[in-house]
């Protein structure tokens, strides 16, 4: 078995690259394959003009955000924009500001809730990440720190500034609100 | 052969399969993908998957046909991961899968309605999975949550539990395994599985 085929199949099993499986990873066709670096993590994903994005999905069949999880991830792209032309790395915010831009406390508990959830949810699919580095989240409140996560650092392609616009409209409005 | 060995168009057809073929969650539509049916491009998509360990899954209808793709490990890599302990369930998760493949397409098939693929089975009702009294209530429901999580089941709640698009990419021989496992749980001491049980020790032994 070749040593790139592994090596691969190794990095998308686990979900990210080690250090010393970068250079194996280079052999790969650049056309297809590229290496995401995000922090301290590295993920092997499609060549950043092959992202698939909404014009593609819609007619794919592909796992979508439930409403709750989509108005969270934006919440959490509004709380950590950096006014950058990419979401990733963004800024360090907390739960509690999360919920601040979902209208909390208006929000009322039992919505908040599910808007934690919905947190839970995008730390496990590493669209977001909940607490400083390395601490394993058990329980969120609304002091636990929130990132944006690796995966949206392999977003690309021209879609992006779709989204970033939204969110630099929604910052603006919170800024003239405030 | 390459991709910078094809025109710039052809080329691209096979970028994109690869990519949509990876990206996407469940069967895509063959009609979708035309260049994984034209034979001088079909190889470059099969080798360009190979250099990363994967393969073209493809899903065929009951006359034969070609239905949709997705894609997958390749056996022999699928099985070298499973081995160092890469993408590999809990005991009771695989339990509860093992159950829910139980309902949703040993139990149908055995009575002469086999699903046309496992992730289009009707789906069971989370009551039924507590049929099963040595998991705990709360243990399968965290389970089949985790699982929906993962995409291997889809917990479509009041509609009921049914497997999820991650068995659409399962090829022949992994789901053949599959089968083989559910044969000897539910018939033990059956000849066949204790044949089948002696099969799967020599291999795993080699």
């Amino acid at each position: 078995m070749s040593g790139p085929r592994l090596t691969a199949a190794r990095a998308r099993a686990r979900r990210g690259v080690e250090a010393d499986e970068i250079g194996e990873l280079a052999a790969l066709e650049p056309g297809l394959w590229r290496v995401v670096e995000a922090g301290e993590q590295r993920m092997l994903t499609v060549a950043a003009d092959l992202q698939l994005h909404n014009d593609d999905l819609t007619k794919l069949p592909a796992i979508r955000l439930s409403a709750t999880q989509a108005r969270t991830l934006l919440a959490v792209l509004v709380a950590t924009a950096t006014g950058a032309s990419h979401p990733y790395p963004g800024g360090l915010t907390t739960v509690g500001d999360v919920l601040a831009v979902l209208h909390w406390p208006l929000l009322g508990e039992s919505a908040a809730a599910h808007v934690k959830g919905s947190l839970n949810k995008l730390h496990l699919w590493r669209l977001a990440r909940l607490g400083c580095d390395g601490d394993e989240v058990t329980d969120i409140d609304s002091t636990t720190a929130v990132r944006v996560g690796p995966v949206v650092a392999s977003w690309s392609g021209p879609w992006i500034a779709e989204p970033t616009a939204l969110v630099a409209r929604v910052v603006e409005q919170r800024q003239r609100s405030k | 052969m390459s991709l910078a060995a094809l025109s710039e168009t052809d080329a691209a057809a096979v970028a994109r399969a690869v990519a949509v073929l990876e990206q996407v969650h469940g069967v895509i539509d063959a009609a979708m993908l035309p260049v994984l049916s034209h034979p001088d491009l079909r190889p470059v998509v099969d080798a360009e998957l190979d250099a990363v360990g994967r393969v073209v899954v493809e899903v065929h209808r009951p006359n034969g046909r070609v239905e949709g793709y997705s894609s997958g490990y390749a056996d022999d890599v699928a099985e070298r991961l499973a081995a160092e302990g890469l993408g590999i369930l809990t005991p009771i998760d695989r339990a509860v899968v093992a159950l829910v493949l139980l309902r949703c397409a040993a139990m149908p098939t055995v009575q002469g309605r086999p699903p046309h693929r496992w992730s289009a089975a009707p789906p069971v009702s989370l009551a039924r999975l507590h049929d099963n009294r040595r998991l705990g209530k709360a243990i399968v429901r965290d389970a089949v949550n985790r699982l929906h999580d993962l995409h291997v089941l889809v917990n479509g709640r009041a509609v009921g539990i049914r497997p999820g698009p991650a068995f659409d990419r399962l090829t022949t021989a992994q789901r053949q395994r599959i089968e083989e496992d559910l044969f000897v749980l539910a018939a033990p001491s059956d000849p066949v599985a204790v044949a089948l049980q002696r099969r799967h020790r020599e291999h795993g032994q080699q």
